[in-house]
């Protein structure tokens, strides 16, 4: 089982416990798939995974470049795609936040660029409700991207992150958009062995 | 779009070095052809049909496809009659329409395919082999002729003193500080479709252009990320002033990661590309001026460079000096469109004689 050392900043991660919260989890699959640059923009509902990429000091944590708009960051990510044959990552908040990526992964899902783009959302319970920063985000982007899915368990985060890698990096390449809601990102899970697609030839 | 993608752009480069057949690129396809095939390469397609790859696409008995993909240039452009041959090479099975139905499609994957025609071709050598015909050589080294002369800018442009700068003088000086292992990315506008037409890209995928989608402002943060993927070398960023500030803020981000880039702005205080064709197809242009924005003191409010082309700072002293810059700089150019009606006239007769 890998599991690489954070600081222990959060009380969750005190050495000894056996869980880690999700955004490590992420993250850490993240480093499995060899992300280098993560590009994006926190917000109340997605900071969880910004706070875990900041201090997190596992060997090949992706780098946080902070833009200053969201369909930037999308673009900066399908260029990372476009120049290397695999994705690029973007995370964004929840409601606007997301929203603002939609022309960056259009472009993206166009024009054959890999882009995996993560947007934060309010928490399970609140989704159907109106409340701050609150959108159908995985409808919204269904249409424009090549998947568009929601994270409902905790424990599915990296099975959720490597098939969005799959499908990016599929030809004809193009977006992958994951919708993981603040409690999901939050809650605690069991760290699981390193999954990853195989180097396949297309 | 997908033969510029690294296996398939080493296996294209294989197959052409065997067999000397003409090229086109599609915008998003530049970079594909090396300096030692350049001879092969016949320019690039993708808006208006009146090109030297329209006219070559026009008359051959044979087009295969390699990577193409139709967002890029749809075939009721090039081929309205439907009657053209097409081999389609891929990764993936094509979208059909009335104007394109390839008589063979393989989808197996462009690398392994063409590699395994490479190896037959090779295998075969020493036998009968085929010759491009006398008639088609004589015609070709015309084409050529006239892609060639096609980027020269106009004497008159290149008049000292002159207040704007034409599109060809800017892509001339260029590419002479422009080296095959720096990438440029282009942003959407009209500045595009002379990018696309005129400059020369000799590495897959180091000449950047949106092309499905034409989306504005792609071009800073394409070349952050050019920065930041390829270290090492200077990184050129080409837009218009309108599309420059879709996503100018992100000069923020290349002051703060120090990435050395080359941000060129063709100046005119339109959405030029779009006045253009509004003025072929209505007689006056509509919704496209623009206000003045002094982009030299737009970069310094971030802490990057900045230097504008006039008539005391030509504009070849302002390119080396803003190569020469250790941190992002603006390069701000007034531009001389008034070719730019050129740019989608004499589109060529769907049926060539």
């Amino acid at each position: 089982m890998q599991v690489s050392e954070t600081s222990p900043v959060t009380e969750t991660d005190a050495v000894g416990t056996a869980k880690i919260k999700a955004s490590r989890a992420l993250v850490q699959s993240m480093i499995d798939h060899g992300i280098r640059y993560v590009f994006g923009i926190p917000g109340a509902k997605v900071d969880q995974l910004f706070e875990t990429l900041q201090y997190s000091t596992a060997p090949g944590t992706p780098k946080l470049i902070i833009t200053r708009h969201e369909q930037d960051a999308a673009l900066m990510a399908a260029g990372v795609g476009r120049m290397t044959g695999t994705p690029g990552v973007v995370i964004a908040t929840s409601g606007p936040g997301t929203s603002n990526l939609a022309t960056g992964l259009v472009t993206a899902t166009a024009e054959g660029d890999p882009v995996i783009a993560i947007g934060g959302q309010v928490p399970r319970n609140d989704v159907s409700r109106l409340t701050h920063q609150s959108i159908d985000s995985r409808s919204m982007m269904a249409p424009i991207t090549k998947s568009s899915v929601e994270v409902q368990d905790p424990n599915t985060i990296a099975e959720a992150f490597t098939n969005a890698y799959a499908v990016a990096v599929n030809s004809k390449k193009g977006a992958a958009f994951l919708s993981v809601p603040q409690d999901v990102m939050g809650h605690e899970v069991t760290p699981e062995p390193v999954m990853r697609i195989p180097e396949y030839q297309q | 779009m997908r033969a510029s993608e690294g296996e398939a752009a080493c296996a294209l480069r294989r197959f052409l070095s065997i067999n000397h057949l003409p090229v086109v690129e599609t915008f998003q396809g530049a970079g594909v052809i090396p300096h030692d095939l350049e001879r092969l390469y016949f320019g690039r397609v993708g808006l208006f049909r009146n090109q030297p790859g329209d006219e070559i696409l026009r008359r051959s008995d044979l087009v295969i496809a390699v990577g193409y993909d139709p967002i890029e240039y749809e075939a009721r452009n090039w081929n309205a009659q439907g009657d053209t041959p097409i081999i389609c090479i891929d990764d993936v099975i094509p979208e059909f329409s009335r104007e394109y139905q390839p008589d063979t499609v393989i989808s197996h994957g462009i690398a392994p395919v063409l590699s395994a025609i490479t190896s037959l071709c090779e295998a075969g050598r020493g036998e009968s082999s085929w010759h491009l015909p006398e008639a088609s050589r004589v015609y070709l080294a015309g084409l050529r002729k006239r892609l060639e002369e096609s980027s020269v800018p106009p004497r008159e442009s290149l008049a000292a003193g002159s207040a704007l700068v034409h599109p060809l003088h800017i892509i001339s000086e260029l590419q002479q500080r422009v080296s095959d292992d720096m990438t440029v990315s282009v942003d959407v506008g009209s500045h595009y479709i002379w990018m696309g037409r005129n400059f020369r890209s000799y590495e897959p995928r180091h000449l950047l252009f949106s092309d499905g989608m034409q989306t504005l402002g792609v071009g800073l943060p394409w070349a952050i990320a050019a920065a930041l993927v390829r270290p090492g070398s200077t990184v050129v960023s080409v837009s218009g002033d309108g599309g420059f500030l879709f996503s100018g803020q992100e000069l923020d981000v290349a002051v703060r990661e120090h990435l050395r880039i080359v941000q060129l702005i063709w100046n005119d205080g339109y959405y030029d590309m779009v006045r253009f064709q509004e003025m072929s197809k209505y007689g006056r242009d509509a919704g496209v001026a623009l206000g003045h924005v002094d982009f030299v003191r737009y970069a310094e409010s971030f802490g990057a460079h900045g230097i504008r082309v006039d008539q005391k700072t030509p504009l070849g002293d302002a390119l080396d000096w803003a190569f020469a810059q250790d941190g992002p700089v603006i390069v701000d150019i007034p531009v001389d469109y008034s070719h730019n009606h050129e740019l989608n006239e004499s589109l060529i007769e769907d049926a060539l004689s």
